[in-house]
């Protein structure tokens, strides 16, 4: 049984080349955050390495070890810990060693005897000399083995790596179907799951981890309220705003990014509330708000803080001076009037 | 799982299957050792993924079980312990294990069995039987030639070819080649050849060391794995995928010049020569020169020379060679013959070291290019 959600065509695509015994050698999984890549990879290990008829069955004792991390021929690479000090951040680049120490091992044979799956999670993370000594490897690869590089850009990967792939591109899936998903696999109310589903953006795995975890969709409504009161705040705040969160910014840029893809999904909202398209809004918690502030922002506005949050988020990557770059997002973000908010 | 042993024999035990354990890995797991209830002994296992060790230990089995338990805990442990029986019991609800031994007590939490890499069970496949001695004896003369740098990974292993009664090891390393043949005390059913890690070679050696019964060899019949049985312990090694180059190729057919050198007396000289060639990129020139002996001298720039002659019977004409010190070290500090030959031709082809009377091993290095 594949376990991965939605992306059908792709699995049919995997099923057809599996039955036939034609696997590429180096698979590219291209998609958003929590699509399911990894769930993918770990399927095609499965089904690589099933002991059973139906593969993969996900039952059987060699299921039971890829899904739990401990097959001794499905290796994960991905950015490791820092060894010394547990606190430290993890490292930001998957190193040429362990790339190497994996090369090592992929000249022996599989050691259970199937196929040997190396996963390389957050592939565009491999440093260049990383990258380069995989290269060889994944031109001449050994019998026997599948290489599945996992990675969110396509772009950042070196054009050498992804030419001797075959890439396949997951797509964000439909809201309705995570929220089927959700309420037949994890049988979670409708409401909720529909919020859920609007909120993850197509990434399953978001959804899935928030089932749990009641902080991350309390984080996310907070930072929406945060970004109606900053509409609806004069200059002084806005900045203070921006200075903190440039604060935020050079402990964890992750956040912050996640925070202005935030942003956009509100803007976007607002187009859609202009244009009448309710039911394909995304923070549909907070459709009066939405209604409000529409009606006293014109679309060019709306764009303008579009094209604004996104040449921040351009501008952060490319290390502008974060203070800088937010505080004129600050000032391109439109004004709305506060005291209509309040009568909601 | 209830058993009891003894400390010494479970501290023996984990030394042995310790070496397999691996230390930095991807695979958690395998940082633990399996133990498990084999009829009435215990069985200790462990394995890298590359290497993996079975040592069985007598004890007493109460109750049968198995579980997979951090090594370093409890190798560190036991080996803390008086020399005095010790009780093992797991819960299996709970996998840990409780250690009882004179007046010390432990828990220790450990995975579940299932949970730990199959160990390589061969029990059908091609099979030999080699003297222990004779197999440590040819794996320490050639293991040292095998590749370091993972660029051509088939020679980082060493080769195995079983054919008949005859076992011949090689290994080389685009510099120099080892070859080695040994007798089978029982002969291989079938031809075949695999390229063992030299890392399994040495690991070998080392086991190998304190055993007196004629060594089991078995290769599985997909050709992945190669089991050596001794007295109590098992070790399955993973075998390198590939073709090892022909090597029968690179062993020059003639020469031009023999010297039969004393092994001691040339070690000496090379040992005085290689502390300057040490800081002369390793070059280490050889002056053949018949009636005379073999001039041997090392030369760093700024820093001194060094001149040596040693005695030596030889036949053909004069010639000069350059080697590489430290292969000439590798070479001769492991040799135990009282007299080698040395065949060269030109200074540009490889230089051969033999046996005197038999073909047991055959050494090639290839030369250095230097100024004469």
């Amino acid at each position: 049984m594949w376990q991965i959600i939605g992306q059908d065509r792709i699995v049919d695509l995997l099923k057809r080349s599996f039955h036939e015994g034609r696997l590429s050698h180096a698979y590219l999984f291209i998609g958003p955050k929590h699509v399911g890549k990894m769930t993918l990879s770990i399927n095609l290990a499965q089904a690589l390495n099933c002991l059973s008829e139906d593969k993969p069955c996900c039952e059987c004792n060699s299921c039971r070890r890829i899904a739990s991390g401990n097959h001794a021929d499905v290796q994960l690479i991905q950015l490791a810990q820092n060894s010394e000090n547990e606190q430290a951040p993890a490292r930001k680049a998957i190193s040429v060693n362990q790339i190497r120490d994996m090369q090592y091992n992929v000249n022996l044979k599989p050691y259970e005897g199937g196929y040997r799956v190396i996963i390389i999670d957050g592939a565009e993370y491999m440093s260049d000399g990383a990258a380069n000594s995989l290269l060889k490897t994944l031109e001449e690869p050994p019998p026997n083995t599948v290489f599945l590089l996992l990675a969110v850009d396509e772009g950042s990967l070196l054009p050498t790596i992804r030419s001797r792939c075959q890439k396949i591109e997951l797509p964000p899936l439909p809201s309705h179907i995570v929220k089927e998903a959700l309420m037949e696999r994890w049988g979670i109310d409708p409401s909720r799951a529909d919020l859920l589903a609007r909120a993850c953006q197509g990434s399953i795995g978001w959804a899935i981890s928030a089932i749990d975890d009641e902080g991350i969709l309390e984080e996310r409504s907070q930072h929406l309220d945060n970004l109606i009161a900053l509409s609806g705040s004069d200059i002084t705040e806005r900045f203070e705003f921006a200075a903190d969160l440039a604060t935020q910014f050079s402990k964890n840029r992750v956040a912050v990014r996640e925070r202005l893809q935030l942003w956009l999904t509100w803007w976007r909202d607002l187009l859609l509330v202009k244009g009448n398209c309710l039911e394909f809004i995304t923070n549909n918690s907070q459709e009066g708000v939405l209604g409000q502030h529409a009606a006293q922002c014109s679309t060019s506005a709306i764009g303008g803080a579009i094209r604004s949050i996104q040449e921040t988020m351009q501008q952060l990557e490319q290390n502008a001076n974060p203070r800088l770059a937010l505080e004129v997002l600050m000032l391109n973000i439109p004004y709305v009037e506060k005291e209509e908010i309040c009568l909601t | 799982m209830q058993v009891s042993c003894t400390q010494e024999n479970l501290s023996r035990g984990l030394g042995i299957v310790g070496r397999a354990v691996a230390t930095r890995t991807t695979l958690p797991i395998t940082n633990h050792v399996l133990i498990s209830t084999d009829n009435s002994r215990l069985r200790l296992s462990a394995t890298n993924l590359e290497i993996a060790i079975n040592c069985w230990i007598g004890t007493q089995v109460e109750e049968e079980g198995a579980i997979a338990i951090p090594s370093g805990l409890l190798t560190d442990f036991v080996n803390s312990l008086p020399s005095e029986n010790i009780d093992i019991k797991v819960a299996p609800q709970t996998q840990t294990m409780e250690i009882k031994c004179a007046k010390s007590e432990a828990r220790i939490s450990g995975q579940k069995a299932d949970e730990f890499p199959p160990i390589p069970r061969i029990g059908e496949g091609i099979t030999a039987k080699v003297d222990p001695r004779a197999l440590r004896n040819a794996i320490s003369q050639m293991v040292f030639a095998a590749a370091v740098d993972d660029s051509r990974p088939v020679l980082t292993g060493g080769y195995a070819q079983f054919s008949g009664d005859k076992l011949i090891l090689a290994a080389a390393d685009g510099f120099r080649l080892a070859v080695h043949n040994l007798g089978l005390v029982a002969p291989a059913g079938e031809e075949a050849g695999v390229i063992i890690p030299a890392r399994s070679l040495r690991e070998l050696d080392r086991l190998l060391r304190d055993q007196a019964d004629p060594v089991e060899i078995t290769i599985n019949p997909q050709r992945s794995q190669i089991l050596f049985r001794l007295k109590d312990v098992e070790i399955v090694s993973q075998l390198i995928q590939g073709n090892f180059p022909d090597y029968n190729q690179l062993i020059p057919q003639s020469h031009t010049t023999r010297a039969v050198i004393n092994v001691a007396e040339f070690l000496r000289a090379i040992k005085s020569a290689s502390v300057f060639a040490r800081d002369g990129s390793g070059i280490l020139k050889l002056m053949i020169t018949p009636g005379e002996g073999i001039q041997i001298s090392a030369r760093a720039e700024e820093v001194g020379d060094n001149e040596g002659t040693i005695d030596a019977e030889i036949e053909g004409q004069e010639a000069k060679i350059a080697f590489n010190s430290k292969y000439l070290m590798d070479i001769f500090t492991i040799l135990e013959d009282e007299k080698v030959a040395l065949e060269v031709t030109t200074p540009s082809s490889p230089g051969v070291f033999r046996p005197i009377g038999d073909d047991d091993w055959v050494q090639v290095v290839m030369p250095m290019f230097v100024q004469w």
